[in-house]
């Protein structure tokens, strides 16, 4: 068995050995930017591994979005901010490394031994002939009946999860004002801004504000009064009381 | 267009989406600088996007693609929230190291 290996079992065997170790070597690299280096490698592997199992969206995806937009922004973090971690021997609280590094392997082995001793495959097949597991309709035949795997993840993504996609929109709305307002630079104090033709002071920001606001209101109010006479200051309160 | 069966067991794909999962939270665990922290948690998503995708392909079902498609959502959330969180907390005290990063313990 171990030397009777297919051409899809070696290529699976070759980026999974490959992202292992490009994970181990992304944990332990010291300087921040090789990790993230390390890290694209692994996210690579896994993207081709993604192709392997016909989810040719979600690879297209992987690189996209893991390698082109978060490893990039981090990689943008890491330069931006140049600095250097201190170093891994000699840390007062190297006893966590020493527990955290048989505890981690201990739960990836555990798990590994669980994944081949339950024999997964025979169980899965047992609760699809009792019932017990649902099949899916997207065989290899239907998602090219369907024409293709972004097709097939379109058709489910649009019906079957439609609410879901909606949120998801919203979450990114919400991180990029996060984002925008976390990484404001906070302007120094002291400096003043005029709105122009009104001289009311805007503040650092330039965003009127509600006590800008009233102040506006009382500085116009004496002139729209006496420019409309009573008027003006009876569409004002008819204003208000709406 | 061919139609192809994996050959590969689904038990490898779990197996290397277990130690991805291993060594992502080893590396939680370990390292102080916390943007490498950052990248072992995307390395934890990543392994479980792995083993999504491998039953989604075992069972014929669409539905873990479009998990994976909400967890690489929320991953890409997380990281512009995450490193805008880190560069008003350098702004503040200049550094990344989480042992220098206590005001909230005592």
């Amino acid at each position: 068995m171990p030397f009777d290996l297919d051409f899809q079992q070696i290529v699976f065997l070759a980026l999974g050995f490959v992202a292992v170790v490009a994970s181990i070597m992304t944990i332990i690299q010291s300087n921040a930017i090789y990790s993230a280096l390390f890290l694209a490698i692994a996210f690579f592997q896994l993207a081709a591994i993604y192709v392997l199992l016909g989810a040719e969206f979600l690879a297209v995806l992987q690189v996209l979005v893991y390698t082109g937009a978060i490893l990039v922004l981090f990689l943008f973090v890491v330069m931006l901010l140049q600095l250097r971690e201190g170093p891994q021997i000699g840390d007062a609280r190297r006893w966590q490394a020493i527990i955290a590094w048989p505890l981690g392997l201990l739960l990836a082995g555990e798990l590994v031994a669980i994944i081949f001793s339950k024999d997964v495959t025979t169980q899965m097949q047992q609760g699809i002939t009792n019932g017990a597991v649902t099949v899916g309709q997207y065989t290899p035949a239907n998602t090219v009946a369907v024409g293709g795997n972004v097709q097939a993840v379109g058709r489910v993504l649009y019906t079957d999860y439609l609410y879901p996609f909606e949120i998801a929109s919203l979450i990114l709305l919400i991180a990029v004002v996060g984002a925008i307002i976390l990484s404001k630079q906070i302007e120094p104090e002291g400096e003043e801004r005029i709105l122009p033709s009104t001289g009311i002071n805007i503040g650092r920001t330039g965003i009127v504000g509600r006590k800008q606001g009233e102040e506006f209101a009382r500085e116009i109010t004496p002139m729209l009064e006496a420019e409309h006479g009573a008027h003006a200051a009876g569409a004002e309160k008819g204003g208000q009381q709406s | 267009m061919t139609i192809t069966n994996t050959t590969v067991p689904l038990e490898w794909f779990l197996a290397l989406s277990a130690i991805l999962f291993g060594i992502g939270l080893v590396g939680v665990l370990t390292r102080r600088n916390i943007l490498v922290i950052f990248m072992s948690v995307e390395l934890m998503m990543n392994a479980v996007n792995l083993s999504l995708l491998a039953f989604s392909r075992y069972l014929n079902s669409m539905a873990g693609q479009a998990f994976v498609v909400f967890v690489v959502t929320v991953a890409a959330a997380e990281a512009a929230i995450g490193l805008g969180l880190v560069i008003a907390l350098v702004r503040q005290k200049p550094t990344v190291d989480t042992r220098d990063i206590e005001e909230l313990k005592d």
